[in-house]
């Protein structure tokens, strides 16, 4: 028994992340219905700067958040300036983004292996061997203070989409692109706003992951490939969605993990995309797609 | 001078062939103006070309008489032009107080938005019954009177609807042509586009009868509503022998 809720907890500690992971990936098909492959290459880059101002400078991994958002926020406009702008919510061409994005990973895995070669990386603070314990139970210090850090990130991303300016335009174009203009706001400007932000969330993300994960530049279609499993469970497009189906799919795969070893868990998450996909394929939050 | 200029416009969508043909019209102030024609006539998209979501390949657009053809939306919006597009133009997550402050978006200040908020709410009191609720959970007719008081929140000068009654029962639709006509007595223009062409005739002043893109006739309504060419046409008193143009 006290292994099970053991296994939870892990579970629970490491959904935070997933989500944070996967907020930025489902904030840009929302707006833009961009499926964007290159979101965990995108975490890598983060995840270098990161390990490199660790080892150099003994930055703090979670200190590094504050330099490693903007620089990915900045990468993020630039790259949707100059590949994106121009596609970005049309509907045949939007189907082709999937290609540019696959690319753009493609490219981005090959400057980073060019530059930082393929060796495992990962960042060792103090904190990443610590454990909390709660009576008979634990919880590694590096999982619950990412996951914390992470819903804190997710709620203050929340407020500013729930009251600030901007952000209620980011919900409404991503709710009705063709009204958003209708009410006068500047759908392109709000894209090109929208995939910074992912873009940061990506880089807190990889930042975050550098004492959780070791990492090489290949590692990122692992990383991909679980992140779109967790946006469909939810429901493309929508961050609630997203937090849902991080949280059950960390728990979910930390149970697999523990009954038929950890060489189980990746399959966790590619079940669970098979059987929504069967059994509900707009996601548990999603809306259906219209035509 | 009109309100309100079309003059020559040319206009299509992407490489696609020109919708609109060399079309020209003009709205006066303080008048109701109502659309008619065919299926692929142009209808929907003179609008568009109007409000600056789609730029005319040639001719002009005059509003106050100043050419807004170029204009980026905002700036037409500010111009006191608005749109009500013919369905699903919510915002379907977000409150009903949300949508009149997405109405308000292009002003800066919270506190005037509020205010007209406030007007408005007192002109539709359904509106303020439902302020809390999400605009997927209003009826038909709800979501219309929340699309005409988010598009009021900007005071224009000019709103322009598309087919106002599509998909609303006949006593709803009956309903939201008064509102509509109350607008046009409180000093707005109306611009009107409509399939339910005796409904949107009734209640303007002035028609016209668009066909392959073009003004193809125009004139007061209650002349264009007993044209006996036209009410064969238009108006189902006989059976319509029209061929519908394909797209």
């Amino acid at each position: 028994m006290n292994a099970l809720v053991q296994v939870l907890l892990l579970g629970i500690a490491l959904g935070g992340v997933y989500a944070l992971m996967a907020s930025g990936l489902t904030l840009i098909f929302g707006v833009m219905r961009i499926v964007n492959i290159a979101h965990a290459a995108f975490m890598m880059i983060s995840a270098y700067i990161t390990f490199w101002a660790f080892t150099v400078y003994q930055v703090d991994p979670i200190v590094s958040l504050l330099f490693t958002m903007p620089i990915m926020f900045g990468l993020g406009v630039v790259i949707y300036r100059v590949f994106f702008a121009s596609i970005a919510g049309s509907e045949k061409l939007g189907e082709l983004s999937v290609l540019l994005t696959f690319s753009l990973a493609l490219i981005l895995e090959g400057v980073l292996g060019y530059l930082f070669t393929n060796t495992y990386r990962s960042t060792n603070p103090d904190y990443a061997i610590k454990a909390i314990l709660f009576g008979p139970f634990f919880i590694p210090a590096s999982q619950l203070y990412a996951t914390v850090l992470s819903l804190l990130l997710l709620v203050v991303f929340w407020i500013f989409l729930r009251y600030s300016r901007t952000g209620n335009a980011i919900r409404a174009t991503t709710q009705n692109r063709e009204s958003a203009r209708i009410v006068g706001v500047d759908v392109e400007r709000i894209s090109m706003i929208v995939f910074g932000l992912g873009t940061a969330l990506a880089g807190a993300s990889g930042s975050l992951m550098t004492f959780l994960f070791s990492f090489y530049p290949g590692k990122h279609w692992e990383w991909i490939a679980i992140l779109l499993s967790l946006i469909v469970l939810g429901g493309m497009g929508s961050m609630f969605g997203a937090l849902i189906g991080a949280f059950l799919l960390a728990i979910a795969s930390s149970y697999v993990s523990f009954y038929f070893g950890p060489n189980w868990s990746p399959i966790t998450f590619f079940l669970a995309l098979f059987l929504i996909l069967l059994i509900r394929p707009q996601g548990l939050l999603g809306k259906k797609m219209e035509a | 001078m009109a309100l309100l200029s079309v003059e020559n416009v040319r206009a299509g969508y992407g490489t696609g062939p020109d919708i609109l043909n060399g079309l020209t019209l003009k709205v006066e102030s303080n008048q109701t103006h109502c659309i008619i024609g065919p299926n692929g006539a142009g209808k929907s998209t003179l609008l568009r070309v109007i409000c600056g979501l789609l730029h005319p390949r040639e001719g002009r657009v005059l509003f106050d008489g100043v050419p807004i053809q170029s204009l980026q939306t905002p700036d037409i919006l500010r111009k006191g032009v608005s749109f009500i597009p013919s369905d699903r133009c919510l915002f379907p997550e977000m409150t009903v107080l949300e949508n009149l402050r997405m109405g308000g978006h292009i002003l800066k200040n919270p506190k005037s938005v509020s205010k007209r908020i406030d007007e408005i709410m007192e002109r539709f009191p359904i509106l303020q019954t439902r302020r809390g609720q999400l605009a997927k959970t209003l009826s038909g007719g709800e979501q219309k009177m929340l699309a005409l008081g988010r598009s009021l929140v900007l005071q224009p000068k000019l709103i322009m609807l598309d087919e106002p009654s599509l998909g609303l029962a006949p006593k709803v639709s009956k309903q939201v042509f008064e509102n509509i006509k109350d607008m046009a007595h409180s000093g707005m223009s109306v611009l009107l586009v409509e399939q339910n062409a005796r409904m949107g005739l009734e209640c303007a002043n002035w028609g016209h009868v668009l066909d392959f893109g073009k003004n193809s006739f125009e004139g007061p309504s209650s002349e264009i509503l007993s044209d006996k060419r036209i009410q064969e046409l238009y108006l189902g008193k006989s059976k319509p022998a029209r061929k519908k143009e394909a797209e």
